[in-house]
């Protein structure tokens, strides 16, 4: 099999976030923050370290500024919703994938808020330009995929983050597609929340996710989201606003948060620099293979750098050619994305074909694929 | 030997400040105090001997980590 569907969820996981994640539900899988038994307290301690690596890895010193969710989707929905107040403006990228796009929409639709939108696909400058120019004076956040869910996009975020600061507005950053691949750190680059999963590139399981805050940020006014038992104050009708506690309600996930502590270790052993390196030259040897099979179109191909390849096919549909590599034990990703204004932008028609690339992926992998989609597009009548 | 607890805003906070605190050479342990020894319900809390609760709080106060009520117990 070759598994090239990496920006939906890195696969295989290392083998140390698998045995950790048994370890904790052998040997410490009390509830965490609940009870003062050993169980319990170990549990608690296994998260306080995974919230520590996280700050660190970063670039933020509070421990208690990440706040752990389900996803990366819930940590965008905590963040946006958090945040938004009746009047307010956002701005957001045309890449966005529905996990901003729909809660930044029903907010509007709901909440009597605004949005615009800039248009990512063109220049650096050209971005910074149309952001500067599109703040109002009621602007509460501009935010922003860091890496493009479907195209080898990489936004400006420490430029971005600058000029948001200078505006004095916040600055979200959606990484689900950038963590643990390309270099983030919250306070060096002006990010005022930054959302990502645990499950794509910091290698954790399916079902970890966080927000991590600036140093600085001004917790009063994020609105908790959901509501319910948080094992402290509980004699209290109000959930406060002190991270993190406040903002997660009812039992953390132990076994995922372990599990992503142990992914960010394997990230840290591998040394991102090279992981980045890495996708980057399959990205650039699979670029080069397929511009030269007939049939393929590859979208923004002048793009320089990235660590996934969208892809379509003359008079053939990306997602019948999808299902035609599933056949021959190909894993890939057609159709939406769940990023139809990506795709608008783009101009595919509503339908592609994504791989996307991780640590764990080889040269050789790329070469076969090539083989296979070539011979599949010259011997199928589709 | 007698004992204090230092109640925290949350067992994160309680984490953080066991850790701070054990890299002084301060040994404490993180405990849950009866709810009606702490206003506002379920709160967690860190043990320590008496004798050294003040240089605890030293370590806390300069590393602004936030402490609830001194507890005798």
């Amino acid at each position: 099999m070759i598994y090239f569907d990496n920006a939906a969820t890195t696969f295989p996981k290392p083998p140390s976030v698998i045995k950790e994640m048994v370890r904790c539900m052998k040997e410490y899988g009390g509830n965490p923050g609940r009870s003062g038994h050993r169980l319990s307290l170990a549990a608690a301690e296994a998260i306080f370290d995974t919230r520590t690596l996280i700050a660190e890895f970063f670039g933020i010193s509070k421990a208690e500024n990440v706040i752990f969710t389900s996803n990366c989707t819930s940590a965008l929905n905590l963040a946006i919703g958090g945040i938004a107040r009746k009047g307010d403006h956002f701005l957001i990228s045309d890449l966005e994938h529905n996990s901003v796009l729909r809660t930044v929409s029903n907010l509007c639709k709901e909440k009597g808020m605004s949005f615009d939108v800039f248009h990512a696909l063109s220049s650096d400058d050209a971005v910074l330009n149309e952001i500067d120019r599109k703040i109002r004076p009621n602007t509460k956040a501009v935010i922003s995929t860091h890496a493009s869910n479907i195209c080898p996009r990489i936004l400006p975020i420490a430029k971005i983050g600058n000029l948001c600061r200078k505006r004095n507005v916040l600055f979200i950053v959606d990484a689900a597609q950038s963590a643990g691949i390309y270099d983030i750190s919250i306070m060096r680059d002006g990010i005022s929340i930054l959302c990502a999963p645990g499950h794509k590139g910091l290698y954790g399981p399916q079902g970890s996710g966080f927000a991590a805050f600036s140093d600085h940020f001004d917790f009063s006014r994020l609105k908790p989201c959901t509501f319910g038992g948080n094992g402290k104050n509980s004699a209290e009708i109000e959930m406060g606003y002190e991270p993190p506690d406040s903002y997660e309600t009812g039992t953390l996930s132990t076994p995922a948060i372990v599990g992503l502590g142990e992914g960010i270790r394997f990230v840290k052993e591998q040394k991102r620099e090279k992981i980045e390196m890495l996708e980057n030259q399959l990205f650039h040897s699979a670029k080069k293979m397929l511009a030269n099979i007939p049939r393929v179109k590859i979208y923004l191909p002048e793009a320089t750098k990235g660590s996934l390849l969208l892809l379509g096919f003359e008079g053939i549909s990306p997602s019948k050619v999808a299902e035609k590599l599933a056949d021959h034990g190909i894993c890939t990703r057609a159709g939406l994305h769940c990023a139809p204004s990506a795709h608008r932008a783009l101009g595919t028609g509503g339908d592609a074909l994504r791989i996307s690339f991780s640590a764990m992926n080889t040269a050789a992998e790329v070469e076969t694929f090539a083989y296979i989609l070539q011979t599949i597009l010259r011997n199928h009548h589709f | 030997m007698e004992t204090r607890i230092l109640t925290m805003t949350s067992q994160t906070i309680a984490m953080k400040a066991k850790r701070l605190l054990e890299k002084n050479g301060i040994y404490a342990r993180i405990v849950r105090p009866s709810p009606k020894l702490t206003p506002k319900g379920c709160s967690f809390g860190l043990q320590m001997d008496a004798a050294i609760l003040s240089i605890a709080l030293k370590y806390l106060e300069q590393n602004s980590i936030p402490y609830g009520e001194i507890i005798l117990v």
